[in-house]
């Protein structure tokens, strides 16, 4: 079982700290941006559940299937849809940051 | 063998220009923003798809992709984290601005 947990626990390790950091560090940002980082979110996991379908479809990339919760949306891994998720949360907000600093 | 590559001219670098057709005026000011998430992205995903890939969490078939490894991580998948993260922050400055 512990094994099925791998892909996920990589997951959780590289991103949950980052994005913690950042949100305790940036809670006014974070916030106030929250529309527009549910929207890229939202975004983020419609095209990558097209673009990652397609991508295991066509034998892009696979997963050991004994390293993975096993639970698909379509081809798609719930492992793949939390790494969307995630991912574009962080690289959305740190955008906003650099955005903020500009001052436009 | 051109599979991931052909798969990122779809899914990745075509919205890229579209994006950047559209919305150049805009974009073109964060220039040296995308250049630091772009390389900051690196510095993470490639790590991070080192151990992945070293672990067995998941794998690339050998048919489907050129065969240019860097630091034991497929040539794409540096083009992939590259292009992705910059897809992600061109999108969030364009709805930033537009629901300003």
């Amino acid at each position: 079982m512990i094994e099925n947990l791998i892909n996920m626990i990589f997951m959780l390790i590289f991103t949950c700290p980052v994005l913690v950091y950042l949100i305790v560090k940036k809670q006014k940002l974070f916030w106030s941006n929250i529309k527009v980082i549910s929207i890229v979110i939202f975004l983020g996991i419609v095209y990558g559940m097209i673009a990652d379908s397609a991508a295991i479809h066509i034998g892009i990339w696979s997963f050991y299937e004994n390293k993975i919760l096993g639970y698909k949306i379509g081809l798609m891994p719930i492992e793949d849809l939390i790494f969307a998720i995630l991912i574009t949360c962080i690289v959305s907000f740190v955008t906003l940051i650099l955005y903020e600093r500009k001052g436009l | 063998m051109f599979e991931y590559l052909i798969w990122l001219i779809v899914f990745a670098w075509s919205p890229i220009f579209v994006l950047w057709l559209k919305f150049w005026k805009l974009l073109s000011k964060f220039k040296r923003d995308f250049i630091f998430i772009v390389v900051a992205s690196l510095a993470f995903g490639v790590v991070w798809d080192f151990i992945a890939i070293e672990t067995g969490a998941w794998f690339f078939p050998q048919e489907k992709i050129l065969g240019v490894w860097i630091l034991n991580v497929p040539l794409e998948e540096w083009l992939f984290i590259i292009s992705f993260s910059f897809i992600i922050s061109n999108l969030t400055i364009i709805l930033k601005r537009r629901l300003k």
